[in-house]
């Protein structure tokens, strides 16, 4: 299987080769037979990628430990459903995955554009076939994942933190985010080459971009998620560089998304496009290798390998590479109008995109300023989540402040009247809000707005933000309700419809509009979530006997007992708490710390089998305390550690929207220490209120998402109408 | 240049200056910036309590003392070349342990030669590397259970 997996990349590698060739030569003006071929030969690089695969995930799924992949990621005991997951727990296994992903997104572009964009057809092609060269070189030739090694009866295995469910979900959702901006990219560049920049290159990719946009913010929502629930420190962002890493692209995109809209509507903004899907796939490539090489160190940082110059080289050339190209092309971007007042959608659309890039930008100075710093002063310094907050939380707010001014502006210039008529309720509703917040603490704000002229602006106006954040979101939800009132009330007056139908045969007729207003309000309720959850956060620390209670913020922590177990491969001792709301009972609460056994040891690796053996009972309970004491005795005799912690948090949701002021708050319990004889227990608890609208915002931009990419009559008709004329005038 | 266009440029360049300077401001300031050095570097330019400062180093084997409460450890700080005593407060990472690669915030107290650290770090152990390292010769606990040599 080996040897198959060997050969499978090679011929993979030489048909990738061979579709950028012959499709650059069909682009060049060679005759139509070789794009055919290319297209061919990109379908067989899928096959041939997806042989690989296969025999690389036979290997895992036999335990076959010669292969030096599979022994460092997976093990006997590991679950199935890790071992085939340990597909992208490595480096060269990541970048095979990613070569599965792309030629899999090769095979649906060909495949689609079977009898269409014969023009811009082999120049997206050579992109693609060039991009996956690339990616195939790299796991032929520098990361293979067919290296063997000796007979090995036993693998290293995943991490255990990466045994987790999420595990599995989240980074193959941010690879399609990554990989799927190639095709965008890919017939931008085509439209550049072929001089053909009228609308069509955006408007076939149109589906591509909001597959990448969605799937690399739900990758990046299920990250946060995974640290939250997993990592155990009651936060879900840090600003680490594997996280900067994907939400460049991700703004960079979104700012694309909203831009290319002008471009639909009024022909403006060509050359920004172009700049922006540049970017956008750029910053995609430099996320992977960001999260793959550990170029800046981070706690993600899984490896220190040999790919960077590779991907510095392959990097440096497309970003210059499409810049030269765009530089020569500048002429056949000429705009269509221009914008004409500072107060309009188009001039409300150019500074959402400023903004969005301007943090991208920032974010990827700071990111890279480690790097930077060493090459031109020769001192390491590093950046704290700090000075990312500083920096970008005001934009963030003038971001969402746009989202709300965005789709009610008129066109062209806004006269008096449509701001009157469209912003009067939202601003009063906005403002509202920001009162009561503000009226929630009067003296602490007062206290707050003094210490902004006496202690420096800095500090003094941090205070304000998660005001400001539900005053604005508040504003935004206005316009939203603002315009979703009128909708329905004309279809009302016209078709004399009942509301729910109403509203659902407005939205089901425009569903982009609506699926981004959709998306809108899905941001207003995550940026409610961050704001309230980071702001209003409780915390305290306690040691506790069984028996004993913590009391927190309304929350009473009643310690019931504690037990210890044996289970797959680790013991446990895991506490029990009853949990008590404004008085009311809450439920039970299990929280667990973990110990890894090192199975390195032989008497600890028998002991363990031995006390796995144990029926479960009084029996069990005292074979997982003798383990215990066994470890404590060498730990004393070797001077070392002989086991890994790992600690499972325990959560409490309160979801009931009939106790308003505790809706989407979490009670957040971290068993710091869990003594397995007596349990006295030292925990951490946190309250975070407001944390699950984070997620139940994410929700609904999925929704959003969903809704805006249905297919839609009069947007095919559109697309038909605008090929119809690029195709009269070429002829 | 027209009025229109001239307006434009001056509130998106107000933008960009503006993100800038909040670039700037954030540098100097607590949180932002710090220096990052090895343990010996710290040992060489760092006699003086220096806050801020990023110390990067691994975990010595045998040196982590957990306390009961969970969330104090005090251990030793390598790099190979000089060595450093640490204690921490604060939630303990699950990565933290022995080999670990650490990165640890805080300042050197000058009478007891430890250095108070209010932030830890701590990257997954690069034990992958290293049993890869060791190649073609397979850890001795890969000997198979009952005929191992006794343990240290």
């Amino acid at each position: 299987m080996t040897t198959f997996g060997h050969f499978a990349l090679l011929a993979a590698l030489i048909a990738a080769a061979w579709a950028a060739t012959a499709a650059f030569l069909g682009a060049v003006g060679a005759t139509r037979g070789l794009q055919r071929s290319a297209e061919r030969s990109l379908l067989c690089t899928a096959g041939f990628v997806a042989c690989a695969v296969f025999a690389l995930e036979w290997g895992l799924l036999r335990d076959d430990f010669r292969l030096d992949y599979v022994y460092h990621y997976s093990s006997h005991a590991q679950p199935l459903a890790y071992k085939l997951g340990a597909l992208w727990g490595g480096q060269s296994g990541s970048l095979l995955f990613w070569s599965l992903i792309l030629t899999a997104m090769a095979t649906v572009m060909v495949a689609t554009n079977r009898d269409k964009n014969r023009a811009l057809m082999p120049a997206a092609t050579a992109v693609v076939g060039l991009v996956l060269t690339f990616f195939l070189l790299l796991v032929n030739v520098i990361e293979s994942p067919f290296v063997t090694g000796p007979l090995r009866p036993d693998g290293v295995g995943l991490n255990p933190q990466l045994k987790n469910y999420w595990m599995l979900i989240h980074p193959p959702c941010l690879y399609l985010g990554y990989v799927g901006f190639t095709v965008p990219f890919a017939f931008a560049i085509a439209a550049l080459v072929t001089r053909r920049t009228g609308d069509i290159w955006f408007r076939t990719t149109r589906r591509w971009t909001m597959f990448a946009w969605f799937f690399l913010g739900t990758g990046i929502l299920l990250g946060s998620y995974w640290a939250y629930v997993e990592l155990g420190w009651g936060g879900y962002w840090a600003w680490d560089p594997v996280e900067n890493a994907s939400l460049m692209p991700w703004l960079t995109g979104t700012a694309f998304l909203h831009s290319v809209m002008i471009q639909e509507k009024k022909g403006m903004l060509k050359i920004w496009n172009m700049i922006l899907i540049i970017l956008t796939f750029c910053l995609s490539i430099f996320g992977t290798f960001l999260t793959r090489s550990g170029i800046i160190s981070s706690v993600h940082a899984f490896a220190t390998s040999n790919i960077g110059p590779a991907f510095g080289l392959f990097l440096g050339l497309v970003f210059f590479g499409s810049l030269l190209l765009l530089i020569f092309r500048l002429e056949s971007l000429r705009t269509e109008a221009r914008l004409e007042s500072l107060l309009s959608r188009e001039s409300s659309f150019v500074f959402n995109n400023l903004i969005l890039v301007g943090i991208a930008g920032t974010v990827l100075l700071l990111t890279t300023f480690p790097l930077i710093s060493v090459q031109l002063t020769g001192r390491k310094v590093t950046m704290g989540p700090p000075i990312f907050n500083t920096v970008n939380i005001p934009w963030a707010l003038c971001l969402l402040f746009l989202a709300g001014v965005g789709p009610l502006i008129a066109w062209r210039k806004a006269s008096r009247e449509n701001l009157r008529r469209n912003f009067t309720v939202p601003a009063l509703s906005g403002l509202w809000m920001l009162l009561a917040v503000l009226m929630l603490d009067p003296a602490g704000y007062w206290e707050k707005l003094r210490s902004v002229f006496s202690s420096g602006a800095f500090d003094g106006i941090k205070g304000f933000y998660p005001a400001l954040t539900f005053g604005i979101g508040a504003f935004v939800m206005g316009t939203l309700g603002l315009e979703f009132h009128r909708g329905v009330r004309a279809r009302q007056h016209q078709h004399g419809e009942s509301l729910p139908v109403a509203a659902g045969r407005m939205m089901w007729r425009n569903k982009r509009r609506w699926g981004g207003y959709l998306v809108h309000l899905g941001v207003v309720v995550v940026f409610a979530g961050i704001a309230g959850s980071s702001s209003y956060q409780k915390e305290t620390v306690g040691e506790i006997t069984p028996g004993q209670s913590l009391a927190i913020d309304g929350y009473r922590l009643h310690y019931l007992g504690h037990e210890v177990l044996v289970e797959d491969d680790h013991l446990g001792t895991l506490a029990r708490f009853e949990v008590s709301q404004d008085g009311r009972p809450a439920g039970t609460l299990q929280a667990e710390q973990r110990a890894h056994v090192n199975l390195v040891f032989p008497v600890l690796k028998e002991a363990f089998q031995l006390a796995k053996a144990v029926p479960p009972g009084p029996d069990r309970r005292r074979a997982a305390l003798a383990m215990y004491r066994l470890i404590g005795e060498m730990e004393g005799r070797a001077g070392r550690e002989v086991k890994t912690p790992s600690t499972e948090v325990a959560i409490r949701s309160s979801m009931n929207p009939l106790r308003p002021t505790r809706f989407g708050e979490d009670l957040y319990v971290i068993p710091l220490a869990v003594d397995p004889e007596t349990g006295r227990a030292s925990v951490r608890v946190f309250v975070n209120p407001m944390v699950n609208f984070i997620w139940l915002g994410g929700l609904i931009l999925v929704l959003g998402a969903h809704l805006s990419v249905l297919p839609d009559a009069a947007e095919r008709k559109r697309l038909r109408a605008a090929m119809e004329i690029e195709e009269r005038a070429v002829a | 240049m027209d009025r229109r266009r001239l307006k434009f440029l001056l509130l998106g360049g107000g933008v960009l200056l503006a993100m800038g300077f909040l670039v700037w401001a954030g540098l100097g300031r607590e949180g932002g910036l710090a220096y990052f050095v090895t343990v010996s570097e710290f040992r060489k330019q760092h006699t003086a309590t220096s806050a801020g400062v990023r110390v990067n180093g691994k975990v010595a084997d045998g040196s982590i003392r957990r306390l009961p409460s969970g969330q104090d450890v005090s251990f030793v700080m390598t790099d190979g070349q000089t060595t450093l005593p640490v204690s921490y407060h604060g939630i303990i990472p699950d990565t933290f342990v022995e080999g670990a690669d650490v990165v640890v915030k805080g300042s050197l107290d000058a009478q007891s030669g430890t250095f108070h650290a209010d932030e830890l770090l701590a990257k997954c152990p690069s034990k992958y590397e290293a049993a890869a390292k060791e190649g073609q010769k397979p850890p001795h606990g890969d000997a198979p259970p009952g005929h191992a040599p006794n343990e240290s």
